[in-house]
């Protein structure tokens, strides 16, 4: 470090009255800047393992994706809710708690296409009998868990954790047959509304299945 | 007296215009950013659609750059240049064409960006005739500078000058290299360059912008205000020299940081980043410079307002250019782009270096120009506290947004998905911290109105005529050499030599990169599935950057979990080879829109232009429903795909059939029908809103076909 020295030496020229200095140019900064330059000619040519692109920017994320792969598994594959998460679902639809943060998921997330009162807009009505991806529990909760990217509804697993997606699920079962005004025309097949809303649903539910799976061929 | 000198007075008239004009531009362009920083935290303070944060953004911009900090810059150069060069401007008429000019262009920029006319270049905004008239008025300054030098009675350049040159050669380089287009109207153009090309050439010139525009002509000023204002000698002539070259020589490569692991090959990115880190010294050679010649002069400090100006604006360069080489390594862009944080690092430079250079140089001015005492040193002082602690609040606040937000978008939950998936979660978090923001410039704002009250007073108090001293001095060619101690002091002496000199390190450096970026074929590989634009998307995207949403909305997705995840398949260089201009984005006010296509319904985006807060509730986009009764130009279509066919873009039977129109109609009455049979209003078949819905459902649409990508099974999907 050179510390600034009272004798300056000034030199002979002047402009407008300004004089200059002829001091040196700091030790430490002449040091950085060499040091600076140094490394910058390290990290280019990229020979030194640790300074440097290393493999480079496209490589890094490769090796980012496998890792994550490895350790969470294929987060992103289509997955069908199974008879258990559909159990928790019905749970939801007799938890009043449940139900209440169901809407609040609902009001967040999904009134701007189905509406506020679920009767439809940009996406369909979802208090009438019809359906499009099926009205079982197990079915609406997938419907919801992978969307329908190819009509715009979102995959929501993607934003909505797992205890989310049941009470988003369970709301809108609660609120079939409310019968909004102004509704969109119906979509979807007419499928019968059997016991999924009833107390202890989830005894029905086998039969149910097979009776809708008649239904729709 | 003796007879072989001249007489000559100096011109300050011209001063004191460009004086005035940098308070009123100042305080115009202060307040416009004001607006747009209660926009983000109010949105119903949008006003559609002159009035939009989209096209009001660049007004902000502009106006603090080329309007304050551009007079401000003229109003120290015109000053001192002619008390260092003994000599009266080369031309009273030039000068008065000069001020004229760069005010004229100053109302063009005013009138034509809220009016939705702009090239979708950052801080290159303005369309191609303001952008002859910009070329016009600099030569006129540089005409009327050199012709200053020509006529010198002052054989050596000071240092303030070095810096001069550099700057008005540079900036007349990047600004016609960086505008090069086609006109497509009166007020619309395409650039020639396109995607990779266009994104490089835009940030050699965003990045040098900033280097020659607002940093190189302030550290001429503060060369010869400081220490006039000190009264005491620059601390060292050698740093001058060594921090001047290297400065003008490394500035010019730093470009690419911009473009962090974005679709900019690896090679270029590289090079700008560590240019940038060899560019730290060469810029602290200033504020060293600055801040040394104040040795024993810290006791005037505490009393000259002016001096303290001058110490703050220092200290925030050395701040910004320590922070600006940081941002440059990959690993702290990475969450630093997109964000708050490289606002409050422009901030930093602009309110610190740029205004308080700014205020300090005209407070040591205004006595001296109308000739009286400065009205209020008090208030003054008051100004300088309200600025600084006005900056300071923005800083902080603007700082944590940045970080927060950027740490939101990368976060993972336990389970390996994104905790913060919703974008809007990452936006409400920035609300405090957009309010502090705006008390902060408000101190600021109420610092610059007692600034301009002071003004005022002390012109008011201005003598009838004012006094204007004949100065004598030597002509050069009466005036005795001496031998040159060095080569470079031989160089000081010969201007034409040293601005060629200057010229040639920021053209060579400038080849460096330039040259591979655009003869090597590999760093943009094709994809043959991207395909133009059809005459309706082209439409479209033609009213998205109308309306600004680059502003706002990125499309460049990183190679990163967390971008991927969000958003979809990184973006590669093949993608936006059509792309006249590059439509990236800098910034994510809102989430990126590279693969924003097929995402959504048209119905979708019909009803979220329309109100965006009937989709997201608590989204700040401002709302067009203007776009839903406007009616498509179809007449204007085929020039412009006719203009893309000569950029090369292959248009086929668009062109060579004249059938853009006729396509674009069949597109839209399609995509129309569409929107009315899912629920949506009718009759959109020749409104904006389709054209642009159109080009929003394009893209990222075309990789997915060539990849697979899209979903697993889609067997409906041959609409596309």
């Amino acid at each position: 470090m050179s510390t600034p020295r009272d004798e300056d030496r000034l030199l002979d020229h002047q402009y407008d009255e300004i004089q200059e200095y002829d001091n040196p140019t700091p030790g430490w900064w002449t040091w950085i800047f060499v040091a600076t330059i140094l490394w910058g000619a390290l990290y280019f040519f990229n020979v030194i393992p640790g300074i440097g692109t290393g493999k480079g920017r496209v490589a890094n994320y490769e090796s980012e994706m496998a890792a994550a792969k490895a350790k969470y598994g294929e987060a992103q594959a289509p997955k069908q809710a199974s008879a258990a998460d559909a159990a928790s679902v019905l749970a939801s639809l007799h938890d009043p708690a449940a139900l209440a943060a169901g809407k609040e998921i609902f009001t967040t997330n999904c009134v701007s296409c189905h509406r506020a009162d679920l009767g439809g807009q940009i996406g369909p009505n979802l208090t009438d009998d019809f359906w499009i991806h099926g009205n079982k529990p197990q079915e609406i909760l997938t419907t919801i868990v992978n969307g329908v990217p190819d009509k715009g509804m979102p995959t929501w697993s993607a934003v909505l954790k797992g205890d989310q997606l049941a009470k988003a699920a369970a709301y809108v079962i609660s609120m079939h047959g409310t019968h909004p005004v102004a509704p969109k025309e119906p979509q979807g097949v007419k499928l019968e509304w059997a016991a999924s809303s009833e107390p202890g649903a989830s005894e029905h539910a086998h039969g149910m299945e097979n009776h809708e799976n008649g239904e729709k061929h | 007296m003796n007879a072989s000198l001249d007489s000559f007075k100096y011109d300050d008239a011209i001063v004191r215009k460009f004086l005035v004009a940098t308070f009123v531009w100042g305080l115009v362009g202060m307040l416009v950013g004001l607006f747009i920083a209660l926009q983000l935290a109010v949105p119903s303070f949008n006003v559609a659609p002159f009035l939009t944060f989209g096209r009001l953004r660049p007004l902000h911009t502009n106006a603090v750059i080329f309007a304050f900090a551009g007079n401000a810059f003229f109003t120290g150069c015109y000053y001192s240049s002619q008390r260092l060069l003994k000599a009266r401007m080369f031309s009273d008429l030039l000068s008065r064409l000069h001020f004229w000019g760069w005010q004229l262009i100053i109302v063009s920029a005013a009138v034509t960006l809220p009016l939705g006319f702009t090239q979708a270049k950052e801080y290159a905004e303005l369309e191609w005739p303001i952008d002859i008239m910009i070329a016009v008025v600099w030569v006129i300054f540089a005409v009327n500078f050199f012709g200053t030098i020509a006529k010198r009675r002052e054989r050596h350049l000071y240092v303030a000058l070095w810096f001069y040159i550099a700057s008005i050669i540079t900036v007349a380089i990047l600004h016609i290299f960086n505008n090069l287009s086609i006109p497509v109207g009166p007020l619309k153009s395409y650039s020639i360059y396109a995607g990779v090309q266009d994104a490089f050439m835009q940030w050699w010139y965003g990045h040098n912008a900033v280097a020659f525009f607002l940093t190189t002509p302030f550290l001429g000023l503060m060369y010869y205000f400081m220490p006039k204002a000190a009264n005491k000698p620059v601390y060292s002539y050698r740093l001058s020299i060594v921090h001047f070259w290297t400065l003008v020589f490394m500035y010019i490569w730093a470009g690419p940081h911009h473009l962090h692991y974005t679709a900019l090959p690896e090679w270029a990115s590289t090079l700008g980043m560590v240019f940038s880190v060899m560019l730290w010294m060469p810029s602290w050679g200033g504020m060293i410079n600055g801040l040394l010649t104040l040795r024993g002069a810290w006791h005037k400090v505490v009393e000259d307002p002016v001096l303290k100006f001058f110490v703050v604006a220092v200290t925030a360069y050395g701040m910004a250019t320590f922070e600006g080489p940081m941002l440059s390594i990959k690993s702290v862009n990475a969450l630093a782009h997109y964000t708050d944080w490289i606002i409050a690092h422009v901030h930093t430079g602009a309110l610190g270096w740029n205004g308080f250079l700014t205020f300090g140089m005209i407070y040591w001015l205004l006595p001296r120009l109308f000739q009286t005492k400065l009205y209020s040193t008090k208030l003054a002082e008051l100004h300088f506290w309200l600025a600084t602690f006005g900056m300071i609040l923005y800083a902080v606040a603007i700082y944590s947004a940045g970080l927060t937000q950027g740490l939101m978008w990368r976060a993972f939950d336990e389970t390996g998905r994104l905790q913060f998936p919703d974008f809007i979660e990452t936006t409400m978090k920035l609300m405090p911290m957009y309010w502090v923001r705006a008390v902060g410039g408000g101190l600021y704002i109420i610092g610059m109105l007692l600034f301009g009250w002071n003004i005022l007073k002390t012109w008011a108090a201005r003598p009838k005529v004012y006094d204007e001293p004949v100065i004598q001095a030597a002509p050069l060619k009466v005036q005795a050499h001496k031998p040159e101690p060095s080569l470079h002091r031989r160089w000081e002496g010969l201007p034409l030599v040293f601005s060629l000199l200057t010229a040639l390190a920021v053209i060579v450096a400038s080849l460096f990169e330039i040259i591979p970026t655009f003869l090597i074929r590999t760093n943009i590989p094709t994809i043959a599935s991207v395909k133009p634009y059809t005459p309706l998307e082209l439409a479209g995207r033609d009213l998205y950057i109308r309306e600004g949403c680059f502003n706002c909305h990125s499309q460049m997705i990183r190679p990163f979990r967390y971008e991927t995840e969000r958003y979809g398949e990184y973006s590669k260089p093949g993608e936006s080879v059509y792309d006249h201009p590059f439509l990236w984005g800098s910034r994510r006010i809102g989430p990126d829109l590279a693969r924003e296509g097929g995402k959504y319904p048209d119905l979708w985006h019909v009803r979220h232009m329309q109100d965006p807060r009937s989709i997201t509730q608590k989204s700040i986009m401002p709302p067009y429903p203007g776009l839903l009764t406007s009616t498509i130009d179809f007449a204007g279509i085929q020039k412009r795909v006719d203009v893309m066919a000569m950029l090369g873009v292959p248009y086929g039977d668009a062109v060579t059939q004249k059938k853009a129109a006729e396509m674009a109609k069949a597109q839209a009455k399609e995509m129309a029908a569409g929107i009315a049979a899912q629920g949506g209003p009718a009759g959109l078949e020749d409104k904006e809103i389709t054209a642009l819905v159109a080009y929003l459902q394009r893209l990222g649409q075309d990789i997915k076909q060539a990849t697979g990508v899209a979903h697993h099974a889609a067997p409906a999907d041959g609409g596309m």
